[in-house]
């Protein structure tokens, strides 16, 4: 099940400074979740639906991953290390998911954001760029997507991103290497998949045949 | 790939990889010095370099476009901790319900949000009043809305039931655990009744007459209509604001005369029925065994003066707009050594008529469907196949189900003779009618016979709302599996509606659900739960943003929550303190 291996997972995993203690205050906990949950719903929320590309589904799994939170509360120490907790929890909240489902579906984020009015050059740029960069992030591994998203949308520092993968300091920084390697080349063969699929369309436009 | 790409030589990879660690921070002098020396000499390692600052300002067109979550995630989220076990509601699960465990009367079409708490020991006779804040913690500022009524059935110190009603009209932000609401509440002893320790009721539209059944030691089941007179308005208005009124009683025979009733304030909504297909009423527990006697005749003796007209405003303090018949408009028996079954009963949306199943109490045969005529002194059985089921009113027609040929029928029944209009009648069973009359909720599936070999309970299916009178069309399944129990109903305007679901046919608790009804299609939007399956007991009443139900209490036991939203986002609750017993129904 995956709670209870969440659970597991996080006690055997607990970053620097976590630690399980023995007994815990519902009431507390819940008061704390509630807190956690006004201070980061919207990071958490974008962060989920950035790795799996489906809002509903995000909401579904940030509502998991506070629960998780709350069941889990008694494993965390400092509450400064809350915030990367939080994102460890939704991490694995994820990755559960995707290996669950193998979610393979392209949703392009721009324009989720409903507060915001950009112009429809802003938007068009946006929407070539972004669907760009996140068919390209479709194309790596998980662990390498979700180490690129928390640390170029989410700002995780270092250390809140060792915590947050559940891998030491240095893991961390070579998953992050790694990772911006492989996006490197999975925007390569994305563009050229995209030149590709544009030439056979002007060729097909032009009735001739295609190459 | 790119050309940068799939080059085995160390140097470069050696290169391109400290260049993408460099992102990320500096790198030690030596390597940062080995680096920029490749990079002089290596045009396509220089590229890639570069091309890692541009691939970071891909990420600028994502920054911008943050995901904004539902907006009652936090309700959700809130809900989904409060069911965990050991979480802070649900370590107080398995508590017996008290009152008719079998029985969920229905709601009374048209009839406003007013719920009826039954319960013995709740309270003991005292007014309800909200829980008072937690020991600690901040507490948010309460949520102030339109006042709206909570008619409450009290048992005092005495065993005798009170009426008392009560304005909610703050409640606390739903995320908080601790609030210093004060929703008004304020108590007025309506009406006095004696009876057992089991009790249901429900209020006419007009809010002018109970009709409370009462289970006695026997088994037996008292049916009692008790006369409740508001306001000279004739109704009680959602700002009416009781006020106190001292009733003492002492119980007395019922004059065996009937009150006709008021007018109605008939809604353009039909029927909102609240079966419980468990249609075999349950025998009470030792603990719960009542008191009283079935045929006895309930005492009501009011003895407070009524108000010249219910307060259109809120007042700050306490009046008396609600008040029992000054005459000391008695109750009535209109049924005696019946057993009522099925779970549905409920009125007609002009209070005219009352209907509800019951079967002789030696169980000599199984349940006909009761309908009494509030102008007349007692109900009377109108189907006489002692296999029907009432599931709700249509107008002025019975929707009766059955089992015909074998399976689970249901059909329209001239409430005064007891012929049914359609031959085949509709495949559904026990079917919950939308208020506007196009839509129903019903058990799609095959039914057994109960335990007593009398009624029936559900089998192998699924709740579904699909297009009524059809019984068909594009239809949603709120809830499938085995089902010990459920109600489905709408508000009055059909923009929500409320689903609980109980498996477990020995605890009845169950979960509740409100859902926003798209107004176009009728169909509920599952994937948008104002409140998504938080634990409640059977009984629960909907109406103007505000949700009322029993469910267990924050110290244990179980309690009255009232829930508000706006829209589809839930925007607080407040929770009224009772005891271990109380019993919502409608």
């Amino acid at each position: 099940m995956v709670a209870d291996s969440l659970e597991l997972e996080q006690r055997r995993a607990l970053p620097a400074g976590l630690s399980v203690s023995a007994g815990w205050d519902r009431d507390e906990a819940y008061r704390f979740v509630e807190d956690l949950f006004a201070k980061h719903q919207n990071e958490i929320y974008a962060y989920l639906v950035r790795m799996l590309r489906d809002p509903d589904l995000a909401a579904d799994l940030t509502q998991d991953a506070f629960v998780k939170a709350y069941r889990a509360y008694d494993s965390l120490q400092k509450p400064e290390n809350a915030r990367a907790w939080l994102y460890q929890i939704a991490h694995r909240v994820a990755l559960d998911d995707l290996r669950r489902k193998r979610i393979v579906r392209f949703v392009p984020l721009v324009g989720e954001g409903r507060n915001s009015a950009p112009s429809a050059e802003h938007i068009a740029m946006d929407l070539r760029l972004s669907g760009e960069l996140q068919a390209a992030l479709e194309r790596i591994p998980e662990r390498q997507r979700a180490a690129l998203l928390l640390a170029e949308l989410h700002d995780l520092t270092g250390l809140e991103l060792a915590a947050a993968l559940g891998v030491s300091h240095v893991a961390a920084r070579a998953l992050l290497t790694r990772a911006r390697q492989s996006l490197r080349e999975a925007l390569a063969a994305e563009r050229l998949a995209v030149a590709q699929a544009e030439a056979a369309r002007d060729a097909a436009r032009r009735g001739q045949p295609r190459a | 790939m790119s050309p940068a790409f799939g080059r085995d030589t160390a140097g470069h990879d050696r290169a391109q990889e400290l260049a993408a660690v460099r992102v990320d921070g500096p790198l030690e002098a030596p390597l940062e010095a080995w680096l920029e020396a490749h990079l002089l000499t290596c045009a396509d390692c220089s590229a890639v370099t570069q091309g890692f600052d541009a691939d970071r300002s891909l990420f600028s067109a994502l920054r911008d476009t943050l995901p904004i979550p539902p907006r009652d995630l936090w309700a959700r989220t809130a809900a989904a901790i409060d069911a965990e076990p050991g979480g802070p509601f649900g370590a107080r699960r398995g508590r017996r319900i008290f009152g008719f465990p079998a029985m969920t009367l229905a709601p009374v079409a048209g009839f406003a949000a007013v719920a009826i708490v039954v319960g013995a020991g709740l309270l003991n006779g005292s007014p309800v009043v909200p829980r008072p804040p937690g020991p600690s913690g901040p507490a948010p500022t309460p949520i102030a809305l339109a006042p709206g009524d909570v008619a409450v059935l009290t048992r005092g110190a005495d065993g005798s039931y009170q009426v008392q009603m009560g304005v909610v009209d703050e409640v606390c932000p739903l995320a908080a655990k601790t609030c210093e609401a004060n929703p008004s509440f304020e108590a007025t002893q309506l009406a006095r009744i004696g009876g057992a320790d089991s009790v249901g009721a429900i209020i006419s539209p007009a809010k002018d007459r109970l009709v409370v059944v009462q289970r006695g030691a026997t088994g037996a089941d008292g049916v009692y209509a008790v006369p409740v007179k508001p306001g000279a308005a004739g109704t009680t208005t959602a700002s009416a604001r009781p006020s106190e009124a001292p009733a003492t009683t002492t119980p007395s025979a019922a004059a065996p005369t009937a009150e006709p009733s008021q007018d109605g304030t008939p809604d353009a909504s039909p029927v909102v029925a609240s079966p419980s297909p468990d249609a075999t009423v349950e025998a009470p527990s030792p603990s719960d065994e009542p008191s009283g006697t079935p045929t006895e005749s309930p005492a009501v003796e009011p003895s407070v003066t009524p108000e010249a007209s219910a307060e259109p405003t809120i007042e700050p303090s306490p009046s008396v707009a609600v008040t029992p018949a000054p005459d000391g408009g008695d109750a009535i028996q209109i049924a005696s050594d019946v057993v009522v079954v099925g779970g549905v009963a409920a009125y007609t949306a002009d209070g005219s008529h009352f209907a509800f199943t019951a079967r002789p109490a030696d169980g000599s045969t199984g349940p006909d469907v009761y309908v009494w005529d509030t102008s007349e002194p007692l109900a009377n059985a109108v189907t006489t196949d002692h296999q029907s089921i009432f599931a709700g009113w249509e107008g002025k027609e019975l929707l009766v189900s059955r089992v015909a040929d074998g399976a689970p029928r249901t059909f329209h029944v001239n409430a005064r003779t007891g012929a049914a209009r359609d031959d085949r009648g509709h495949a559904a069973w026990l079917p919950t009618v939308a208020p506007d009359g196009a839509r129903a909720a019903w058990w799609d599936g095959s039914v057994d016979l109960a335990d007593d070999d009398l009624t029936w309970v559900p089998e192998k299916g699924r709740l579904v709302l699909g297009d009524w009178p059809d019984a068909g069309g594009d239809t949603q399944v709120l809830a499938k599996g085995s089902l010990a129990a459920w109600e489905v109903s709408w508000d009055a305007a059909g923009t929500v509606m409320g689903v609980w679901t109980a498996t477990d046919r020995g605890t009845k608790e169950g979960r509740l659900s409100l859902y926003p009804v798209d107004p176009e299609t009728g169909r509920a939007r599952l994937g948008s739960p104002i409140l998504d399956e938080v634990p409640a007991f059977a009984g629960f009443a909907i109406e103007d943003g505000r949700l009322v139900y029993p469910g267990p209490g924050t110290d244990g036991g179980r309690s009255l929550w009232v829930v508000a939203w706006k829209g589809d986002v839930p925007v607080g609750r407040v929770e009224l303190e009772g005891e271990d017993g109380a019993t919502v129904i409608r």
